[in-house]
């Protein structure tokens, strides 16, 4: 039991507790504290190092398992666990407290699944994960984040319930342990599948990704960029390995999100296409399935939370400075914002893949291994979607936002601790592109990879040197414009929810219609229980006996009185109602013909 | 977008740094594979024009028309449901 508590992931998710309740200075401790000490436990955790919990109905579960996958996995998640605090610590009051739960309850659970050994454990931090990282959404108060916060709980009770149905099926199977499970491709296999591709985001299940994190709050998108995406990669990694459609699956995100990039024109979501794009070159490493293609994988997964949260980071904090989100609306800060600028670049060239950035250390496995494995045509579309990240971020966003023309923007000072979570990142991006055996040795296969050779450097060179001159020629069609692009989301916002719309209503009338309906049937029957010539109308029946009669009568004086305020005076005369006087009698009688007709409908039905 | 003079400067840098590459390439790189690509000297100079023109043509004539739509066309929709 004592180990259980030294797992970096259950560490933040208690901090993430306490951060709930504490006020905001020992919570900004706490926000360094807990991640630093993430980042410790994992160091000191040992290569194959198993915990086991006994469970229900002799189930045993396996909450820490390392191995040199999950071990690289599980050190990049703590350290932006830890980038992503220091981020975030200005934030003050209410939100400061939920978002700063929230995330290192998002950031644990995404340990808690990279150190999960069986199905049970993975599932349950799983579906935390998916409920922590709702909270950052949700923790931008807008009507947007509202509604984009409910569309991403939908997608993710999708992809976690079919997960949940495929590993009822795995266990019940009698197999807890996670591993690969391309061998028989059953139902339980497609329905991992879907659950993991769900949250790797790839089309056309995407649409939740570009949907929903541009609308967190800036420091709440720093955190989503990171983990849910890669801990899909880690868990394909794990269990789809060499799966031949995921090399084409992946070349297929890979251009689509940099196509939707270039058209974008809200920072955040060009980034978040970027996510899509990036993931499927390791989508596509998956797929390949060799050792190196494996490496290439981890590895760009390692430093896409590296360059990826940066990028997030530093136009965070443009947009928190000018309090704009849009590129048309953006131009000129490099001289307002040298920092933030710099920082921009850094990330900019890493997801780019210029030489000594740690992109160019990562993505050229990958594409490499994509040759290698003799997917030729799958390493030069790769190879076009890397033009297509330049084009977009390099030239697009570091070029009209920093650039660009000025658009004279009042710019608040940002804060010193964002300042500080950018310098780290860039000093990492740097730090692993310069010196890429700090990365490499970690990798989870042997591999034999030189990523400055001649042939390597000059390649991605020639590529972004030459990649910059459409943008020259055509950088005027380039210029963002006041648009949104549809994507797959546009099939739940618009005809399923026109077709919700419309079911609804027609439900509704169906309702308020039917029960006119049958309300009319009852009062008649009613009616016709109480007194069957009631039917023919009030004005045939000339005889009135008895108090109805009497009461007639002295209406009829009444009036005949001659009194001036005759309409009220009347209505101060107790009348008489003749249905209240017949209910009971009517109630009964209503039963008696409705059973009689019951009776008479089963004795016609009977079969003979 | 830009000047002339920056644009024609910028012309210059990058073609000079294509050209470099290209020289370079020929003296000392060895080609990791046999496919055309990777034997010919600047092959990716013309992958990059290739696909960068490609995506500024589907974004222009293909894909953008098709698909952008005014910033609120969700929104309309949305505040009818409210």
């Amino acid at each position: 039991m004592s180990d259980i508590m030294l797992h970096p992931g259950l560490i933040l998710i208690l901090a993430a507790v306490l951060a709930a309740f504490l006020p905001d200075f020992p919570r900004r401790i706490l926000m360094v504290f807990a991640p630093f000490s993430a980042i410790v436990l994992m160091l000191l955790l040992p290569q194959n190092t198993i915990v086991i919990l006994p469970f229900l109905n002799g189930l045993v579960l396996t909450p820490v398992f390392v191995d040199r996958l999950s071990y690289v996995f599980g050190m990049i998640f703590s350290i932006m666990s830890l980038i992503g605090s220091i981020y975030s610590l200005h934030n003050r009051g209410i939100i400061g407290k939920i978002e700063a739960a929230a995330s290192l309850s998002y950031a644990g659970s995404s340990l808690g699944v990279t150190l999960a050994g069986d199905w049970i454990s993975l599932i349950f931090f799983w579906e935390l994960m998916a409920v922590s990282s709702l909270f950052l959404v949700w923790a931008n108060r807008s009507k947007k984040a509202e509604r984009a916060g409910f569309r991403y709980l939908l997608m993710h009770m999708l992809g976690g319930n079919c997960l949940l149905i495929g590993i009822i099926f795995k266990v019940s199977d009698g197999s807890t342990a996670i591993s690969n499970i391309t061998a028989v491709q059953d139902a339980a296999f497609w329905l991992i599948f879907i659950g993991v591709a769900v949250n790797a985001a790839i089309p056309p299940l995407s649409g939740w990704l570009t949907d929903a994190y541009p609308e967190a709050n800036v420091t709440g998108s720093v955190f989503l960029s990171s983990f849910t995406t890669k801990t899909a990669v880690y868990c394909m990694i794990r269990m789809f390995a060499g799966m031949e459609m995921l090399v084409w699956l992946g070349v297929a995100m890979a251009l689509y999100g940099a196509m939707f990039a270039i058209m974008e024109n809200d920072v955040r979501r060009l980034l978040s296409y970027h996510i899509v794009s990036q993931v499927g070159f390791m989508v596509a490493g998956v797929g390949i399935g060799t050792p190196l293609s494996l490496n290439g994988a981890t590895a760009h997964a390692f430093s896409h939370i590296l360059y990826k949260s940066l990028l997030f980071m530093s136009t965070g904090a443009v947009i928190a400075a000018t309090g704009v989100n849009k590129i048309n609306q953006l131009g000129g800060l490099a001289k307002k914002m040298p920092f933030t600028c710099i920082a921009f670049t850094v990330g900019a060239f890493s997801i780019s893949g210029v030489p000594l950035f740690n992109g160019f250390i990562s993505k050229s496995i990958t594409i490499t291994a994509a040759y290698e494995a003799g997917y030729e045509i799958a390493e030069l579309l790769l190879l076009a979607a890397s033009v297509g990240t330049f084009l977009c971020v390099v030239m697009k966003l570091l070029y009209f936002i920093f650039f660009g023309e000025d658009k004279n923007l009042a710019v608040k000072p940002v804060p010193f601790n964002m300042k500080a979570a950018m310098g780290i990142g860039s000093a990492l991006c740097i730090l692993y592109g310069i010196f890429p055996n700090l990365l490499y040795r970690y990798l989870p296969f042997t591999m034999e990879y030189h990523p400055f050779t001649w042939d390597h450097v000059l390649q991605y060179v020639q590529l972004l040197s030459m990649a910059v001159i459409p943008f020259i020629l055509y950088g005027d069609r380039m210029k963002p414009l006041s648009k949104i692009s549809l994507d797959t989301d546009w099939f739940y916002r618009k005809p399923f929810a026109t077709i919700i719309r419309n079911l609804s209503s027609l439900c509704v009338t169906v309702q308020l219609g039917l029960g006119g309906f049958f309300r009319g049937i009852y009062n008649g029957m009613r009616k016709a229980a109480m007194n069957p010539l009631a039917l023919l109308g009030t004005d045939r029946t000339e005889i009135m006996p008895g108090a109805e009669a009497e009461f007639r009568e002295a209406e009829n004086e009444f009036l005949a009185s001659g009194e001036t305020d005759a309409a009220t005076s009347i209505q101060s005369i107790e009348r008489y109602n003749p249905d209240e006087a017949r209910e009971p009698a009517g109630e009964i009688m209503t039963v008696v013909i409705f059973t009689l007709i019951v009776l008479i409908a089963l004795i016609a039905l009977k079969p003979v | 977008m830009m000047k002339k003079e920056t644009k024609r400067k910028f012309y210059f840098i990058f073609l000079l740094v294509c050209a470099v590459s290209v020289v370079l390439e020929i003296l000392f790189a060895h080609p990791h594979g046999d496919a055309l690509w990777h034997r010919l000297p600047g092959a990716d100079l013309i992958i990059a024009f290739v696909s960068g023109f490609a995506f500024l043509l589907l974004k222009t004539k293909v894909i953008g028309p098709l698909l952008q739509r005014d910033e609120d066309y969700y929104d309309r929709e949305e505040k009818k449901d409210e």
